[in-house]
């Protein structure tokens, strides 16, 4: 027997040996096991969580890709509302102007001479 | 639905049964190791969830004991591995300065050693407190732990020479 041996077994050893701990857990342990091992809505919730993710992702993708389609139709389609009212507009404007009966015109016209 | 509900509840008595057997045994040497009754009766829940979770993973190359109580040492190793990161503890070891000629006190109270205990490397503190408190072989113990019977021996070792050597420093 070595010296740490030695000085083990005169004070530590024994009383290590004698130690009594608390013998038994509380019976309201068992009950937690039970109520977790029989908790079927968080195993449902886990096993649909672990589905819905790969899903979700997918879902929220295809989601944000029509919104910005969409708002880019849409801002495609106010844009070329916008030309068509603009040139409308524009071409009333020239005719109006280009108009024989208009003084502007002809003055214009007189000038050029 | 009728047969899995017939299923479930003898596999439900089953476990209970399997738990009856076990508690104590876990229970204690937990209780040994964290020195904590919370923590203990946390730990053991966790211990007998995962063997449900993982029954049909049980294999007979050992018993249902040595199984139970593997996957209890390994949560509670890996408890109080995840303690000593939070604490941030670091504990040298100075053996090469010590001198284990001197003697050590011969009176020790249960309460100064459960200090001592929590000191002691966790995993060498598992072998030392299934040798000493449960008596179990070291043939037993490298059977439960998954490891080296001269692992064990040398873990024991190495866990007396660091009990002695907190027992010196008290004296100092």
């Amino acid at each position: 027997m070595n010296i740490i041996e030695q000085q083990y077994e005169k004070s530590i050893g024994p009383v290590l040996r004698n130690w009594k701990a608390a013998p038994s857990p509380p019976p309201f342990v068992f009950q937690r096991i039970m109520a977790h091992i029989e908790s079927p809505p968080s195993q449902q919730v886990r096993s649909t969580i672990r589905w819905l993710h790969p899903l979700t992702f997918g879902l929220s993708l295809m989601i944000v890709g029509v919104v910005v389609v969409s708002s880019f139709n849409m801002s495609m389609a106010v844009d070329r509302h916008k030309a068509n009212d603009f040139m409308e507009s524009y071409l009333t404007y020239v005719n109006q102007s280009v108009s024989p009966q208009n003084e502007d015109f002809l003055s214009l016209e007189l000038k050029g001479d | 639905m009728l047969h899995q509900s017939l299923f479930y509840t003898s596999e439900m008595e089953d476990f209970e049964h399997v738990y009856e057997q076990n508690k104590d045994f876990v229970f204690r040497v937990v209780y040994k190791m964290v020195q904590n009754q919370q923590i203990a009766e946390d730990l053991v829940q966790d211990t007998f969830i995962r063997v449900f979770e993982k029954r049909e993973k049980f294999q007979a190359k050992s018993t249902l004991k040595t199984w139970i109580f593997r996957i209890a040492t390994h949560i509670t190793l890996s408890y109080l591995a995840r303690e000593k990161t939070r604490n941030n503890a670091r504990f040298i070891w100075p053996f090469q300065h010590d001198d284990f000629s001197q003697e050590i006190e011969s009176s020790v109270d249960v309460d100064q050693l459960k200090k001592w205990l929590k000191e002691v490397t966790p995993s060498y503190r598992i072998c030392l407190i299934l040798k000493e408190t449960e008596d179990l072989s070291y043939q037993d113990i490298a059977q439960t732990l998954g490891i080296n019977i001269n692992t064990v021996r040398s873990r024991i070792n190495r866990a007396k020479k660091q009990l002695v050597t907190l027992s010196r420093r008290r004296i100092k």
